[in-house]
């Protein structure tokens, strides 16, 4: 997994819950990179889930939850780094859209080792996005925290229902609805 | 306190343990990330150097590909350009796009004042129009074409060119006008141009010339057949025999110098196209015995015999040239006769194929004679060739012969070839298409039929006379009894006259140039025509009779001897037609006075008194012999009783009443008689005197009667005939 994905979650951690707490969760796990984090480099998916339950214990929050919030805090890093992405849709529903078929290609093209989610989009009307993702990674929630930063982002008022279509969370359905 | 502060301190170092841990995380992090810098930074200098290389290589293989796409431009503008080859582009409305140099140069404009131009309104006139537009509407269809144009220069002089057009796409194939390449060929076109006025004179040059020999052998031919005619009458004067010799010898020559002026001019027609095919019905069995019987005279004198072998499936009339055939078959079994000195000759037909009524006939005259060397047969059929000088020495000619047969064959629809082995003999094979009548040939070969009908105005008379004084006599004569007369000048002429109407008697002279009197009789007997049993008349100076045996064995009715008097004419004329018509037999008598030779009364009467006394009336003479043997032979009893009275004047009376009914049957010297009793009666002389001179004219009557009645029949019979 990207190293973006793991500096973002101890940034979001020191911020919210101080640089302690941070510190306890590497302290506390024995984590194969020790905790030391760059952006650039590249890092096994099971210290994202150590951290993530590690944390959820330490704030008694769900996994879910601390995976929604977490996408929500991670667009906002995504916006400022990568605007020409936001900048090239008009709008919440031509954004997603793109995610797939634009966005992923030219991720693809910086780092070619990036491990990335599928997603199908289907408008089933001009105002209804119906949206699938597809991942080992069981990160729907995640997702979910970054359609609605997206939404919000284009101003658009609206709700994104997230349903399971396997038990694991492999793979789920998004509905969105904007006003 | 201690305690507190203790504390505070104990949480101080934690937190500064855990700033330590973060720093030492960060920097280890740092760290990572410089040395992935690192790794990244030697990664992308290594690619770009790689792509450095690949720019490089691609920069090169670009600049190769770029230069030989120059050079071959280069070379291709080169060559184009030294080719001399204009080239202009057009868009679809024709408007100039570019112009090369040698379009320039060759319409004398420069680029910039071409482009833009309609090119049809700067090049073309407007008779060419035509041919630029099919060739505009062809390019629109993406068709290429080329084209000879006749367009003008900048200075108005007119040019040709071939122009190769073909249409011109965008990158899209679609058409975006067209472009012209344009060769001079103003040179080629003049000197095209001058060839086809060359061409134009030479062959009217040729025609001319073509022309000049017709004329010229026909203008040679008129003289000739003059200088033949008259060999011809020299022929019925009396000559001596060193005088036949020499006449012979001329008319030889002359008939040869006649044969070779023919055929040029046979030649020069074929060459000319003068001479055509001109089908028509007829009897091929005739013509070819007509054929055989006419070289069977020609051999004569050699021991060669002419044969004729006709497919029995022959049996119709045919349609085709029969006068081209005779001429084809004269010149290859005279050939043939030519160069056969024993042995035979003849020919051969045979039907090919058959199909409908078309038939494919095979001829082959053949000989037994010296026969062509084996290196000779390709050249026979060529003009002017012979198969060797010493041929050409030995037996003349032209060269022409089988050139004009093979041109008549071949003008035929047919072919000709020749197989031959030296003294053996020669083969001469030919094809020729003819079509079936559909009707058999009939050859009637009955006697004359017993009366014809003849009356002067409807008598149809032909006479074949090469001799123009003869046929001026013998027309004239004609003339005189209200005939007027077909004249042939020759044999070839009679035969044709023969064909095409009928006769009631045909005058034919034996002697004539090209088909003589013999051999056109044979064709008139032998081939089937509406002439084919009409009494045709030999007229010959020659009275010999191998002559004479010969005409009537070839069919011929009767011999009239040259130079004839008219009443032999008439005599042979009443011979041959009817012998029934009182009326025609009149008119021939009151023309009878005209004559110089009447009848011939039998010498032993006064023949000078009776002449005198009839001119030739024989109508007259035999009512008077008629008067003289009914009346006045019974007074010559009368006379006798009355002598036996003694009256001198009763005997002088009678005597004087019958003196010239003798003279007028020309018994002159028994009118003297007469007149010597008369006149002893008057001086009353010896009545045993006067009964001696009766007794002596009763004696000559008794001689006489029998002459007189002889003569009355041969006068009937004269005027009946």
């Amino acid at each position: 997994m990207k190293g973006i994905v793991f500096t973002e979650l101890m940034e979001m951690v020191e911020q919210t819950f101080g640089y302690e707490v941070a510190d306890e969760l590497v302290e506390e796990n024995q984590l194969p990179s020790g905790g030391a984090y760059t952006s650039v480099g590249t890092y096994q998916f099971e210290e994202m889930v150590i951290l993530l339950q590690s944390l959820s214990q330490k704030t008694e929050t769900p996994i879910p939850d601390l995976m929604h919030a977490f996408g929500k805090y991670i667009f906002q890093t995504f916006k400022k780094n990568y605007p020409v992405f936001l900048n090239a849709a008009d709008s919440s529903f031509d954004f997603l859209e793109s995610i797939e078929k634009y966005i992923h290609v030219e991720v693809r093209k910086l780092y070619p080792d990036a491990e990335l989610p599928t997603f199908k989009t289907n408008r089933i009307s001009p105002n209804q996005l119906e949206m699938y993702y597809f991942s080992e990674r069981k990160m729907g929630p995640f997702a979910k925290g970054l359609i609605e930063s997206s939404l919000e982002h284009y101003g658009d008022q609206g709700d994104v229902q997230m349903s399971k279509i396997d038990e694991q969370g492999k793979e789920v359905k998004f509905i969105i609805n904007r006003a | 306190m201690n305690a507190k502060q203790n504390n505070a301190n104990l949480g101080m170092e934690k937190k500064l343990a855990a700033l330590q841990r973060r720093l030492e995380r960060e920097r280890q992090a740092r760290k990572q990330a410089e040395s992935i810098l690192e790794e990244k930074a030697l990664e992308l200098y290594r690619t770009n150097e790689e792509l450095r290389h690949l720019n490089e290589n691609l920069e090169r293989q670009v600049q190769a590909r770029s230069k030989a796409l120059m050079d071959s431009e280069l070379r291709y503008k080169r060559i184009i350009e030294s080719m001399e080859l204009g080239l202009m582009e057009v868009d679809n409305d024709g408007i100039i796009i570019r112009a090369y140099d040698w379009f320039c140069d060759m319409t004398g404009y420069t680029s910039e004042e071409l482009v833009g131009q309609k090119a049809n309104e700067v090049f073309i006139a407007e008779d060419q129009l035509s041919t630029i537009q099919f060739q505009d509407e062809n390019r629109k269809r993406g068709q290429a074409g080329v084209y000879e144009l006749q367009i003008k220069k900048k200075d108005g002089t007119p040019i040709w060119v071939l122009i190769s057009g073909a249409p011109l796409y965008d990158a899209d194939n679609n058409i975006i006008g067209s472009v012209g390449v344009h060769y001079d060929i103003t040179a080629q076109k003049n000197l095209q141009n001058e060839l086809i006025k060359a061409r134009q004179i030479a062959e009217q040059a040729q025609q001319a010339e073509k022309q000049f020999l017709a004329n010229m052998s026909h203008e040679i031919r008129t003289p000739l057949n003059a200088v033949i005619g008259m060999t011809h009458l020299l022929f019925d004067t009396k000559l001596s025999p060193k005088q036949k010799e020499f006449l012979s010898i001329l008319k030889s020559s002359a008939d040869l110098l006649k044969g070779l002026i023919n055929d040029i001019l046979d030649f020069s027609k074929i060459e000319s196209g003068q001479m055509e095919v001109a089908p028509r019905e007829f009897d091929l069995i005739g013509l070819l015995k007509s054929l055989e019987k006419t070289f069977q005279l020609k051999v004569e004198k050699k021991a060669v015999e002419v044969e004729t072998q006709i497919d029995p499936r022959i049996q119709n009339m045919f349609v085709g040239d029969d006068l081209m055939l005779n001429q084809i078959l004269f010149n290859l079994v005279g050939n043939a006769i030519k160069f056969t000195n024993d042995g035979s000759v003849g020919v051969r037909v045979k039907v090919l194929k058959e199909e409908n009524d078309d038939r494919l006939l095979q001829f082959e005259v053949f000989d037994t004679g010296i026969g062509i060397p084996a290196e000779k047969l390709k050249v026979i059929f060529e003009d002017f060739k012979q198969v060797s000088k010493e041929i050409k020495l030995k037996y003349g000619g032209t060269g022409l012969g089988l050139a004009i047969t093979r041109r008549l064959i071949e003008m035929q629809g047919g072919t000709i070839w020749v197989e031959s082995e030296i003294n053996q003999g020669t083969t001469f094979s030919f094809t020729i298409p003819y079509k079936d009548a559909g009707r058999a040939a009939i050859i009637k070969n009955d006697k004359l039929p017993d009366q014809l009908t003849f009356s002067p105005k409807a008598c149809k008379v032909l006479v074949a006379e090469d001799n123009m004084m003869n046929r001026k006599y013998i027309g004239t004569l004609l003339k005189k009894w209200e005939i007027k007369p077909e004249m042939a000048h020759d044999g070839q002429e009679a035969i044709e006259l023969a064909k095409k109407q009928p006769f009631d008697i045909i005058f034919m002279d034996i002697q004539m140039p090209e088909v003589d009197g013999y051999e056109a009789t044979i064709a008139i007997r032998n081939t089937q025509n509406i002439n084919q049993n009409t009494p045709i008349i030999a007229l010959t100076a020659s009275a010999l009779t191998r002559e004479k045996d010969k005409a009537f064995s070839l069919g011929m009715n009767d011999f009239l001897p040259k130079p004839f008097a008219p009443i032999e004419l008439l005599r042979c004329l009443n011979t041959h037609l009817s012998q029934n018509n009182e009326k025609e037999t009149n008119c021939t008598e009151t023309q009878q006075n005209n004559m110089e030779e009447v009848f011939t009364f039998n010498p032993k009467l006064d023949i000078d008194y009776l002449n005198d006394c009839y001119e030739g009336d024989l109508e007259y003479a035999s009512d008077m012999f008629n008067i003289f043997l009914d009346f006045t032979l019974p007074e010559i009893e009368e006379l006798e009783k009355t002598i036996a009275t003694k009256d001198h004047d009763s005997i002088r009376k009678a005597a004087h009443k019958m003196k010239p009914a003798f003279a007028m049957v020309g018994l002159t010297h028994i009118t003297d008689n007469m007149a010597n009793i008369e006149q002893m009666a008057k001086e009353s002389a010896d009545i045993s005197s006067i009964e001696h001179i009766f007794k002596e004219t009763k004696k000559e009557l008794n001689i006489f009667v029998p002459i007189l009645q002889h003569e009355l029949e041969k006068m009937k019979r004269f005027i009946e005939n």
